[in-house]
């Protein structure tokens, strides 16, 4: 494929056109990037910026291959293009998990570790790297390193969150972990407003916690949600259910966005609305037995959602504070956000336990993470611009797979490390920030 | 249990139609020149994913003398035998050096009479099987694009033609799939019409189906057969000046 083609990430902003070059065969990847004056990997694109953009990608889209399924061990090996979907539908019949998933399953493996994901549940079970046992990165000299904690294991620590400026990988080895059920017993807490909410973390302490909150309702109310609380689900959880029905995958025909939404659906006053709906209607604290599909994953019911926001797409800001300045920090960038008339149509509020030591370009660290998603708008930019400095005065750092318009000299604040990357591997993000 | 024979296993074709054929619970047996570890992987993950057995075996078209040995050390003899192999070649070398030409026909021709002599003999005998003969739109006429790799595949067509004749009275059925432009390696850098050109995922779920119809002929995407239609209907007079 010569030929270059429109390609963006989930946020579909900014946009580039990009030469695709694939190949389903590992040995094949260097003879066909030895030709290339830089490129980034690319596993399915749901980096929100431009992580996965550049002149040329490499997409490893066909590198889709289970290589290993050690049930004894708890061992699962694949190629990294393999999407988390596709893994979960393999061992959850077998009784196996991931003991760290994303919001999202439309994630590939190599982005996952790229990303260094997170869940609900990091107090407990850390990034995606923590379950990560080894994987093999491809350099641009040809070499094929494998990379783990005992074994090129600088090079593993920095590509866990090193969107990719360290090489390709190509295959990785995970462990599994044995489950009773597919299913959480989950419950929701309401809370009043952001002090609450954050209270309530504590409060109501659960292996998967996140808060939805509202950001558009009156400033009082603000940061007023929904804690959501799951624990995985034991079979006498479940007397109701067979051996077999207590793995299903629940693969539900999912609903796919057909059309980009005109610009004026998504309105502040629609949003409005339907946050205070939901607000509502979230009064009983009545525990529930959900599906892994509905508790994990809620977003990827709706197949390309990301077109609600229309063709421009949208922006999200996702960083995280610690702990101590939290409760400050929080209120006061809610605060700034309302004064320049930022409207977040989402708001998603997690806790973070202490992050594994040596991962410098990881995002997860001790305290809370905050996602806003915002229209795109000329002044969403400068909004951001000016939280940045809030983040950085209380000593947090933004997700750079979130990431679409940082600052070169913000980053370098927010991430004080020296990456061990190889510099074919390029991408615009990194070129943006003067990585 | 079920069995399939993939030759020429390598390739993107074949690759889709072994996980095809493998989600439908066929054990496997993959056949190819080189198989090495890209094999071996392949067959890991569709044992894992579909819980069938795979089997690799050595195996070259062009090596008639070992097609016997060959189809007699398979564990069985296969339900379904899908011949997958080919080789485009270089269109200008053939012209004037005989071994690329040769190299294209036994690919995509005398290759496939060899082994399929060998599965219908075995087939007719039981009085039970399948045949899949991936051909090509190629072969409909003879042209000066690609003229060996186009003048092989029309005897690939008719001799699986033939071969369905001679099978019909022991019940064994002989399919013959006619893709037009497929997104695979052997394609890859070439310019092709997107209206036209299918993904090797398309051809293996069309196969799939065809094979369960009992159809004789497929066409890969199914536009082709009015347009072979015309492009037969060409008189040769008017057809030798064409630049097709």
């Amino acid at each position: 494929m010569n030929f270059k083609q429109p390609l963006s990430g989930w946020g579909l902003y900014p946009k580039s056109e990009s030469r695709l070059i694939e190949t389903g065969r590992a040995e094949e990847v260097f003879p066909l990037i030895a030709n290339e004056d830089g490129l980034i990997a690319r596993g399915n694109g749901r980096s929100y910026g431009d992580s996965s953009l550049y002149r040329t990608v490499f997409s490893t889209r066909r590198l889709n291959r289970f290589l290993r399924f050690d049930k004894e061990a708890a061992i699962l090996s694949c190629e990294s293009g393999v999407l988390l979907s596709e893994i979960l539908n393999l061992i959850v019949p077998e009784g196996f998990f991931l003991s760290v998933l994303p919001g999202t399953q439309q994630v590939s493996l190599g982005g996952a570790i790229a990303s260094d994901v997170h869940g609900k549940n990091h107090a407990q079970a850390g990034a995606f790297s923590r379950q990560l046992i080894s994987f093999n990165l491809l350099r641009s000299d040809g070499k094929m390193l494998r990379c783990s904690r005992e074994e090129n294991a600088e090079l593993f620590r920095h590509t866990c969150g090193g969107m990719g400026l360290t090489g390709i990988i190509l295959r990785a080895e995970l462990h599994l972990v044995k489950i009773e059920s597919a299913f959480f017993r989950t419950k929701n807490i309401r809370t009043g407003n952001l002090a609450e909410t954050l209270e309530a973390f504590a409060q109501h302490p659960a292996t998967h916690q996140a808060a939805w909150i509202d950001c558009l309702c009156p400033a009082e109310k603000s940061g007023r949600g929904i804690l959501s609380l799951g624990e995985q689900a034991r079979a006498s959880d479940l007397p109701g259910k067979n051996k077999e029905a207590l793995f299903v995958t629940g693969k539900k025909k999912k609903f796919d966005l057909p059309f980009f939404f005109p610009a004026f659906v998504m309105n502040t006053a629609a949003m409005r609305f339907f946050n205070a709906r939901r607000y509502r209607r979230s009064g009983n604290p009545e525990e529930k037995i959900q599906h892994y599909q509905d508790f994990l994953f809620p977003l990827d019911a709706i197949g390309n959602w990301n077109r609600m926001y229309g063709r421009k797409g949208f922006l999200q800001y996702q960083f995280v504070l610690p702990e101590e300045s939290s409760k400050q920090g929080l209120p006061e960038l809610l605060t700034r956000v309302r004064k320049e008339n930022g409207k977040p149509f989402l708001a998603v509020l997690k806790y973070f336990g202490e992050a594994d030591p040596g991962f410098p370009f990881s995002f997860p660290q001790r305290g809370f993470s905050l996602a806003l998603d915002f229209r795109y708008s000329p002044a969403v930019f400068r909004l951001m611009d000016l939280l940045d400095e809030i983040v950085l005065h209380h000593g947090g750092k933004i997700y750079l797979t979130k990431d679409a318009r940082m600052h070169p000299g913000t980053f370098r604040k927010f991430y004080t490390g020296k990456i061990d990357r190889d510099p074919f591997f390029r991408s615009d993000q990194s070129v943006r920030l003067q990585w | 249990m079920k069995t399939c024979l993939i030759l020429g296993a390598a390739g993107d074709t074949a690759a889709a139609l072994a996980k095809r054929f493998a989600a439908e619970g066929y054990d496997l047996f993959l056949a190819g020149r080189r198989p090495g570890q890209f094999y071996r992987d392949m067959a890991a993950d569709l044992e894992i994913r579909y819980k069938i057995r795979t089997y690799i075996f050595h195996f070259d078209g062009s090596e008639y003398d070992s097609h016997a040995s060959f189809y007699a050390q398979l564990p069985q003899s296969p339900d379904v035998v899908i011949s997958v192999f080919g080789y485009l070649g270089d269109n200008e070398k053939a012209q004037t050096d005989f071994e690329e030409s040769r190299r294209i026909i036994d690919a995509s021709f005398t290759g496939h009479v060899s082994i399929l002599n060998l599965a219908a003999a075995a087939m007719e005998k039981r009085r039970s099987g399948c045949i899949i003969g991936i051909s090509s739109v190629a072969g409909e006429r003879g042209k000066k694009k690609n003229l060996v790799y186009s003048a092989s595949k029309a005897g690939f067509t008719a001799y699986l033609s033939g071969l369905r004749n001679r099978l019909f009275a022991s019940g064994v059925h002989v399919l013959t799939v006619k893709p037009g432009y497929i997104r695979t390696r052997m394609t890859a850098g070439m310019d092709l019409p997107a209206a036209l050109t299918v993904s090797p995922e398309k051809v293996a779920a069309k196969t799939w189906k065809a094979f369960r119809r009992k159809k004789n002929t497929l066409y890969v995407s199914a536009l082709w057969r009015p347009i072979m239609f015309v492009i037969r209907s060409v008189p040769e007079f008017v057809f030798k000046r064409m630049d097709l």
